[in-house]
């Protein structure tokens, strides 16, 4: 469908006669304009602006805040210098009291290159940095490389290069794939050294060697250590011949937990048909915890594992939500399953080892037709269930925990899964002028987070496998998203040109199911931060034509977390002038 | 009507005759590009991890742009997440009213559970102003009309590879040799051009 201004010479036409007569009416194009105006923040007067707002250049803006803003903008060029990648960088936090001017001045970049060898001599590894400086709560844009170009080609001096943010602060991360070799972090200053240099044979790892009694025969197990705070892993995996296996540690690791995993269990490469669908392993993943151990640095430790529980089938079948039997679209014929557990069920000799095991399933149409049906096979314990039907389906997803364990030792059959009914965010975004605005955006962004919203009595909902959705507003206006249980940021976006910001809704909690949870947006004269982004080398100004600017602002929750969210954007023009337009105030709830 | 106005005796003074012609819009196709500091480029293959035990993530959020010469025509973005046992999955409609500007952003969210653990995923997304009828609750949602168009070549396309997996450095080998194979088995049913992969 193209959209062409006039398409039919006959209006213009109509449009000459009618002055020719001096008739004074408004055709439908006339009319469609000036709603269209109306849907606009335009002024030419301060008078045109409501209370509180005066007209700047065109629009109005918002004076004087009730609250100051605290606000992060992050600035991120079309292109590094000489083409190279694009890095984005996260400006100092700001309070904003009204509408403003301001200019940001940009780090430029370094080239910052290094050696990863182990007795001189370069190893497989990959190498990330991570901007210490970034926004609350969300993720750093971190920068990676990787030694196998020097690997193929040859090094010379450099295994890896990188271009970091100058003067800004990074933590480096090395992880190599080799088994002798732990990862390796640090905190540096780019610029500060042109050259980072590791040798594994000058940094002091230290070696443990683990004998494992009990390990299952003909299996390959894994063992590596992990950062029992963060995840991350703090040495080298090794496999485990003939019950033992020496891994190395990052330096000053003294607190970790061992990971015994199982490799794949079966040829993977085989697609025999199979009528119960299969995890690639059949073994549980054990951790134990360091201090479980009676002296966690020994230089030998011995473990004794129980005996493993075998896999039995998981059967049953799902139920759409009502509504999606009575609406006009098809359900879908299978639908996607996930099965995890952190508490398979252990021998009693499991002592301080716990298990976890997950699995994939499909729930396909029976061959009636008339139910979906699942099988899959797992090992006992305790589950969350999740099935995810399509995200345009009337049903939410279904997420809750289950204890699945076969009485008879080989099935657990009969489980029946009902996705419930999803909720409705409903509501209509309006202009100051009243008028309806279409083709608004409305982002419903899942945080989530198992806690939040109250459940209804009986509802074993996991709130944090809730998803996002997003949908526009209609010619009158008006939205209708539907959303799983759990917490939301909602974000409405007024058509770009429109001349307002976004609104925010942050923390939305939807805590009943097929219930309409109503509202109405009014947009009001946003607040206006203009000004100049600029690198100090006036030669690479023309880098930062187009530049993309994204305003965050910053909400401190009740126990003193902090998160950053999204709350506008804007490009730089050819001069590196910018016109952003923020909310004036953001709100809690729906 | 019009008819009755140009022989009424109030318009006997003027009548133009010119004929006038104007330039029809040409519709040039979309195209999805790459944001400016985007980690997951167009094409690229790159890792997810949702099944780890320290993992707490439950969406993967790729953002892209969609340049459209057309400012104000509406268009439609449709996604998918197909796998080697999921060829024709449903897809995601999601819109994308013209409002004026050349580049539009779109945000595409797959869920934890379009990704099977251990295993291969192409993430498909179409573009178009012209698909099947998207309004029409039967047509815009049968997953074999995914990128059918009403105009041929009104269509703009981007694709990845995503692994499921703890990443290159702590994937073992074993994993990496199913999820190399089950890129295969996805690739063999895909008409569009391949990408070298290597977990």
């Amino acid at each position: 469908m193209t959209r062409c201004a006039w398409t039919h010479r006959w209006a213009v036409l109509w449009g000459l006669l009618a002055a020719a007569q001096g008739c004074a009416f408004e055709s439908a194009d006339a009319l469609e304009d000036s709603a269209e105006l109306q849907q606009r923040n335009a002024c030419e007067a301060d008078s045109d602006c409501g209370e509180g707002a005066s007209c700047f250049e065109g629009l109005c803006v918002a004076d004087e805040l009730e609250a100051p803003l605290e606000v992060i903008v992050e600035v991120v060029p079309e292109r590094g210098p000489g083409g190279s990648d694009s890095l984005p960088v996260v400006m100092g936090r700001m309070e904003i009291h009204a509408s403003t001017v301001m200019d940001f001045e940009l780090p430029e970049s370094v080239q910052l290159q290094g050696q990863i060898r182990a007795d001189g001599e370069p190893i497989a590894a990959e190498v990330s940095f991570v901007p210490l400086r970034s926004m609350p709560g969300r993720a750093p844009a971190l920068v990676s490389a990787t030694t196998a170009d020097a690997l193929q080609e040859g090094s010379g001096d450099a295994d890896y290069s990188v271009r970091l943010l100058t003067g800004r602060d990074y933590r480096m991360v090395v992880r190599p794939s080799s088994p002798q070799y732990p990862p390796l972090s640090r905190e540096l200053e780019a610029g500060a050294e042109p050259m980072i240099a590791i040798d594994y044979g000058e940094v002091a790892t230290r070696r443990q060697s683990f004998r494992v009694e009990g390990a299952p025969q003909g299996r390959t197990l894994i063992l590596r250590a992990f950062d029992p705070q963060t995840g991350e892993p703090v040495s080298s995996a090794a496999p485990l011949l003939d019950g033992q296996a020496t891994i190395a540690f990052s330096p000053g690791v003294l607190d970790y937990e061992l990971e015994l995993r199982a490799e794949e269990a079966y040829d993977t490469f085989a697609d025999a048909a199979v009528d119960c669908d299969r995890p690639a392993r059949t073994l549980p993943t054990l951790r134990i915890p360091s201090d479980s151990f009676e002296e966690p640095l020994a230089e030998h430790i011995q473990l004794t594992l129980p005996a493993m529980p075998t896999t039995i089938r998981y059967e049953g079948s799902v139920e759409f939500c009502p509504e999606a039997l009575g609406g006009e679209a098809a359900p879908p014929t299978d639908l996607p399953m996930t099965l995890r557990s952190s508490e398979v069920l252990l021998d009693a000799a499991a002592g301080a080892l716990t298990g976890s095991f997950s699995a994939n399933a499909t729930a396909s149409l029976d061959d009636g037709g008339q139910q979906l049906r699942f099988c899959v096979e797992l090992i006992a314990g305790q589950y969350e269930v999740i099935v995810t039907p399509p995200q345009s389906s009337p049903c939410a997803i279904f997420a809750e925990q289950r204890l699945i364990k076969a009485p008879d030792g080989k099935a657990s059959r009969g489980a029946l899964l009902q996705l419930p009914a999803a909720a409705q965010l409903v509501g209509s975004v309006h202009s100051p002028e009243m008028a309806m605005v279409a083709g608004a955006v409305i982002e419903a962004n899942a945080l989530g987070r198992s806690e939040g919203p109250t459940l209804e009595e009986g509802d074993a909902t996991l709130l944090r496998f809730n998803r996002s959705q997003q949908t526009t507003t209609d010619e009158e206006g008006a939205f209708r998203v539907p959303v799983d249980l759990g917490s939301y940021d909602v974000t409405i976006k007024p058509p770009e040109g429109s001349g307002f910001a976004w609104r925010l809704q942050h923390d939305v909690h939807i805590g009943a199911r097929a219930t309409e949870f109503m509202t109405r947006i009014d947009l009001v004269s946003p607040l206006s931060l203009r000004g100049h982004v600029r690198y100090p080398e006036p030669l690479l100004q023309e880098t930062l034509a187009g530049a993309l600017l994204r305003a965050y602002v910053v909400i401190q929750h009740p126990d003193g977390r902090e998160r950053a969210i999204p709350i506008g954007k804007t490009t730089a023009d050819e001069e590196g002038a910018f016109l952003l337009l923020l909310p004036p105030a953001v709100r809690a709830g729906w | 009507m019009l008819s009755a106005l140009l022989l009424s005796p109030g318009l006997a003074g003027c009548l133009i005759t010119e004929d006038l012609r104007f330039e029809e819009e040409s519709d040039v196709p979309p195209v999805v590009l790459d944001v400016a500091d985007t980690r997951t480029p167009i094409g690229s293959s790159f890792w997810v991890d949702f099944y780890s035990d320290t993992s707490t993530s439950t969406e993967l959020k790729i953002d892209v742009l969609v340049r459209d010469e057309n400012v104000e025509q509406d268009l439609w973005a449709r996604w998918r997440v197909t796998t080697k046992t999921r060829m024709t999955p449903d897809f995601q409609p999601l819109p994308l009213p013209g409002d004026g500007v050349l580049k539009r952003d779109l945000q595409i969210t797959v869920s934890q559970g379009d990704f099977r653990e251990g295993e291969c995923h192409r993430l498909e997304l179409v573009v178009s102003g012209s698909f099947l009828d998207p309004e029409d609750p039967q047509r815009g949602k049968d997953p074999n009309l995914f990128d059918y168009t009403i105009k041929a070549d009104d269509l703009g396309y981007a694709s990845w590879w995503i692994w499921e997996g703890t990443g290159a450095g702590t994937t073992e080998d074993s994993k990496k040799a199913a999820l190399l194979a089950s890129c295969d088995a996805i690739e063999d049913l895909v008409l569009s051009g391949s990408t070298e992969m290597q977990p």
